[in-house]
């Protein structure tokens, strides 16, 4: 509260500070005034410069280079600002802090993240933009009608501010994501794309299992799971012959929407399900043949703050798995990052798996489409994702 | 006449200057792609970058080579390797401004890629510069990206 | 530079403030010369900090008008030689006013009207020109009228214009009320200290209230306006009305403040605006420095309300409309400042004996909607979007009274809200207090000290930027 109002009167009359009365009082108010202007500033030149925020995980702004140019364009002025700020003194602290201020006066969003009960994070869903809706649908049909003989699916995933919207603030009401889902799908014309809306499944499990992560935007394994098992079934494929096991990775897991919004709340357990009984083995090729590798894990990832990256070990524009599976089929899955910790169950049924991420791939899909000839292809994207991204419409 | 009044009269030719120079007149660069290049090049570091042709430019920006007088871009192959430079040196009939919006929306999609994905590489996609002046073009993601900038000033300005 | 920036507040001012009080010289009048000469080259560097180029316009000014003042008044043999000159004054400060304000509105309108097509130019506008062009212009028609002796030293003068604390955003100081000032002041302690309440006062409602009640009206004022509630359109232009007070009088404490500590004493910009009863109370109390300049050197020299009835209403009428234009170069700030013009003769003319039977809260209500619908016009990009607000908020788009969306917002806002308003009514001001003087302001420093170190929180956090993979 700020109670600078409060004493506006009395300082205009008969509290405007005068001469002898009080003095000591009005010497204690200047020095601590002084102390903090003139020990921020000091701090400026005693301090060293840190080049790399691990609250924040970015490059921190360094001093700007000084010239005749970045001067009279003003951009130096600006930039030292941002030098200022970042390299500020017990600045981690100091957002700590903001964040217990926000919450204490009943803020239910911060850094652009909802707060909502349990513990439960929430990213603010994107808009959902109908011409540009209309204009990705028409790409993928297009694109199917070109692959017809391959079974092609697309799978969508809502988010969790739509699943657990039980658990968003009071009084927060979202757009109907199913709905949502279903307008793309009847934006998509083509016949031979087969549409799985996850959004009824979602609901009815969603109490009997966690299908988000509380601080992050990803599913859970077990809801890729789920996702999965609806997956096979479409296709007709034995996944009863396959013995899967999940197991914990990491615990702790204090996902993306935690670090955005300054809030650590309750930290998540990650697993990662494996399918047991077949004693087939696999090589994982990411990107053109620059690392290899005989795992869709990368362990080291636990360690970092990211524990997400567990899954492929990040994020790679192509990746191809080569199975010693028995089965003929071929896969290509188009994807954003929710697909990462699915892969892996795939290995049991194809003899080869690629999957591309078009924001991070430079080549279009249907070049890869035309190098080689796949049973399934494979459509696996989050709503929010496929709303606010573009270059699944470019890479087409 | 008074002292004063001829100041005020010097203030009143020295505004009118101001004006003329700051907002009116200043012609285009006579000087091509490659030497507008070499400036800035000076200043920045190529290494690990490759200078690539108009195939490159459009499929990279969109934009098509034979729409400008000349130009000159760099680019590395690498796919995580979001260093760039552009310089573009536009003929008589060229939208520069349109261009300059065109790669300036490119620069964003990118940008908002490797946000929050790759550290490095959005730093430095957030300090990349995109200017027109004096006919040419010069679009830079690169730890230099300042003193490119600064140095292609110097050389379309002059 | 702004006041709400760490280059300010932690290199900027400390800096300043070492090199002003340090004492050089015994002799008071020296001393106070070489005050002057460090404030004069601070405020060159605080303006140059953020307008590095048109530095140059306000040096020109402040040589050219200096010049100018001497000329008026040596020329007091010849009224027509002075009149030459300070005619020439008035046309030099306008025209600098008008080609770097106005140009670009002025070459739209014309074109759009004739159907013309000028070359439109945009000219970014220089920061705080308006108010130290209206500085100048009130010196150099003091100068003119003999109420004021033109200032014969050029730093004095240099220092009275470019004087960082009102620099880009007021209060408009006119010469007559610093002119003893410039030559003549002093520091104590206790004027110290009141400098620092009214400069932590002022960072408090600009970092505290202004900025976080600014995010709120940001997020409706970006949603559909014909997707509005009755309510969340409301909520939006009540927190704009909230922002913009705490922004700019928030602006002018820090000024007010800074100048205290700089030895200075400025007028007062705003008496609770908030607390008026009827327009003509709401513009006696918003940017007093602003209507008193309108009033000196405008209305009264056109006659004010001594020339009868029509030239009075002609003469407020041409008066708020320059108060809109001044404001900002665009039709709704003219539409703005009619709209106020208007309502302020119905006040006088034919309101004024129903008003005074009126309850004080139904005038209260009265006044608080008429402002802000005032402020629709203010904050909307163009004429159409403001009227298009005004439907929503008078419901003609048909969404009913409240939705979610309002609701939401209502209960995510409603404890800052209810503070604030608190606040800018001056209720909290109206709180009984404790008459002892040294538990006061006891309790006072400390209060302030708080406010600025949650402030300092607020500005550090702001740039909070976290680096996510959120792009998987």
């Amino acid at each position: 509260m700020d109670n600078s109002e409060f004493y506006e009167k009395e300082q205009k009359n008969e509290n405007i500070p005068r001469k002898g009365k009080g003095r000591t009082l009005f010497v204690v108010l200047i020095s601590v005034f002084c102390l903090v202007i003139f020990g921020g500033g000091i701090s400026f030149f005693t301090g060293e410069d840190k080049a790399f925020s691990e609250s924040e995980n970015r490059v921190l702004a360094a001093m700007p280079s000084l010239s005749l140019y970045s001067l009279k364009e003003g951009t130096f002025m600006k930039d030292f600002e941002t030098y200022l700020t970042d390299q500020f003194v017990f600045r981690d602290r100091i957002v700590e802090l903001k964040t217990l201020f926000d919450r204490m006066t009943g803020k239910t969003k911060a850094g652009g993240v909802y707060i909502g009960k349990d513990g439960y994070l929430f990213s603010v869903p994107s808009s959902f933009d109908e011409t540009g809706m209309e204009s990705i649908t028409a790409k993928i049909s297009a694109f199917a009608d070109s692959n017809k003989d391959s079974r092609i699916t697309f799978m969508m995933s809502p988010n969790s501010s739509f699943v657990y919207a039980d658990k968003l603030p009071d009084k927060l009401s979202l757009a109907d994501q199913s709905y949502q889902i279903e307008d793309i799908e009847n934006f998509t014309q083509s016949k031979s794309i087969d549409f799985i809306n996850l959004s009824d499944v979602f609901l009815s499990k969603k109490d009997e299992v966690q299908l988000f992560y509380r601080t992050d935007h990803h599913w859970t394994t077990q809801a890729a799971k789920i996702a999965f098992d609806e997956l096979m079934n479409r296709w007709k494929k034995p996944v009863k012959d396959v013995n899967f096991r999940f197991m914990a990775a990491a615990d702790g897991f204090q996902g993306t929407l935690s670090s955005k919004s300054g809030v650590s709340s309750a930290a998540d357990v990650i697993e990662i399900c494996v399918p047991q009984n077949s004693a087939q083995t696999y090589v994982v090729d990411y990107g053109n043949g620059e690392k290899k590798a005989a795992s869709l894990f990368d362990s080291s990832k636990l360690e970092t703050k990211n524990k997400y990256e567990v899954f492929m070990g990040g994020n790679y524009g192509r990746v191809t798995v080569e199975t010693t599976s028995s089965e003929k089929d071929t896969l290509l899955i188009i994807k954003d990052s929710y697909a990462n910790c699915m892969l892996p169950m795939f290995t049991p049924f194809f003899s080869k798996i690629v999957v591309i991420d078009p924001r991070y791939s430079e080549e279009r899909i249907s070049a890869v489409t035309e190098e080689n000839t796949f049973t399934h292809i494979l459509f696996l994207y989050n709503l929010d994702t496929f709303l606010g991204d573009t270059s699944l419409e470019e890479k087409l | 006449m008074s002292r004063s009044g001829a100041v005020q009269l010097i203030c009143v030719f020295l505004l009118i200057a101001f004006i003329g120079v700051s907002f009116f007149g200043r012609e285009d660069t006579d000087k091509a792609a490659a030497e507008i290049a070499e400036a800035v090049t000076a200043q920045v570091s190529t290494e690990g970058l490759q200078e690539f042709g108009s195939e490159r430019l459009f499929s990279q920006l969109g934009l098509s080579g034979e729409d400008f007088d000349s130009f000159v871009y760099y680019g590395s192959e690498d796919i995580m390797d979001v260093r760039e430079i552009l310089i573009i040196r536009g003929r008589e009939d060229s939208d520069l401004d349109a261009v300059k919006a065109h790669i300036g929306k490119k620069a964003e999609e990118k940008y908002s890629t490797y946000k929050d994905y790759d550290p490095v590489a959005s730093a430095l996609l957030e300090k990349r510069v995109l200017e027109v002046s004096s006919g040419a073009i010069i679009y830079i993601v690169h730890d230099d990206a300042a003193s490119g900038r600064e140095a292609f000033l110097r050389c379309v300005e002059d | 530079m702004v006041f709400s920036s760490a280059t300010f507040l932690f290199l900027f001012l400390p800096f300043t403030l070492v090199l002003y009080h340090l004492k050089l010289f015994r002799n008071k009048e020296r001393e106070t010369g070489k005050k002057n000469l460090v404030l004069l080259i601070m405020s060159l560097i605080f303006y140059a900090w953020g307008e590095p180029v048109y530095i140059i316009l306000m040096l020109l000014s402040i040589v050219y008008n200096y010049n100018a003042a001497i000329d008026i008044d040596s020329y007091i043999g010849s009224p027509k030689k002075k009149k030459l000159v300070f005619i020439c004054a008035l046309i030099f400060n306008l025209s600098v006013l008008g080609f770097f304000k106005y140009y670009g509105f002025l070459t739209e309108s014309i074109n759009s009207i004739f159907s013309l097509s000028l070359p439109v130019r945009e000219i970014p506008l220089p920061v705080g020109i308006s108010f130290y062009t209206f500085q100048v212009l009130s010196y150099i028609i003091d100068v003119y009228r003999g109420d004021v002796k033109a200032q014969k030293s050029i730093i004095p003068f240099a220092t009275y214009i470019s004087m960082f604390p009102q620099l880009i955003a007021g209060p408009i100081v006119q010469y007559y009320d610093v002119e003893k000032q410039l030559t003549d002041r002093e520091v104590t302690a206790e004027k110290f200290a009141a400098g620092i309440m009214f400069f932590i006062k002022g960072l408090g409602k600009k970092v505290i209230f202004a900025n976080t009640v600014g995010a709120v009206c940001t997020e409706i004022f970006g949603m559909e306006t014909a997707s509005l509630s009755v309510l969340t359109s409301w909520i939006g232009i009540i927190c704009y009305t909230l922002q913009i007070y705490f922004d700019f009088s928030g602006y002018s404490d820090m000024a007010i403040g800074l100048g205290k500590m700089l030895g200075f004493d400025f007028i007062q910009n705003f008496n609770f605006p908030y607390k008026a009863t009827s327009i003509t109370d709401f513009w006696r109390r918003w940017h007093i420095s602003l209507s008193s300049w309108f009033r000196d050197y405008v209305y009264i020299p056109l006659g004010g309300n001594r020339r009868g009835t029509a030239r009075n209403i002609f003469n407020l009428l041409v008066v708020w409309s320059l108060t809109g234009l001044w404001h900002g170069a665009a039709w709704n700030f003219i539409v703005w400042g009619i709209f106020y013009g208007v309502l302020l003769i119905a006040e006088k003319y034919i309101f004024a004996r129903v008003l005074e039977r009126v309850p004080v809260f139904i005038r209260y209500i009265m006044t608080m909607v008429t402002v802000m619908v005032g402020w629709v016009f203010f904050s909307a990009e163009n004429l159409s979007s403001a009227v298009n607000y005004l439907k929503s908020m008078f419901g003609l788009y048909g969404n009913g009274f409240a939705d979610s969306t309002a609701e939401y917002l209502l209960s995510e806002n409603f404890f800052s809200l209810a503070v604030m308003i608190l606040c800018a009514t001056g209720v909290f001001a109206a709180l009984p207090r404790i008459k002892n003087f040294r538990f006061n302001i006891a309790l006072m420093s400390a209060g302030y000290i708080v406010i600025f170190i949650i402030c300092i929180i607020y500005l550090i956090s702001e740039t909070y930027n976290p680096f996510l993979y959120f792009r998987f």
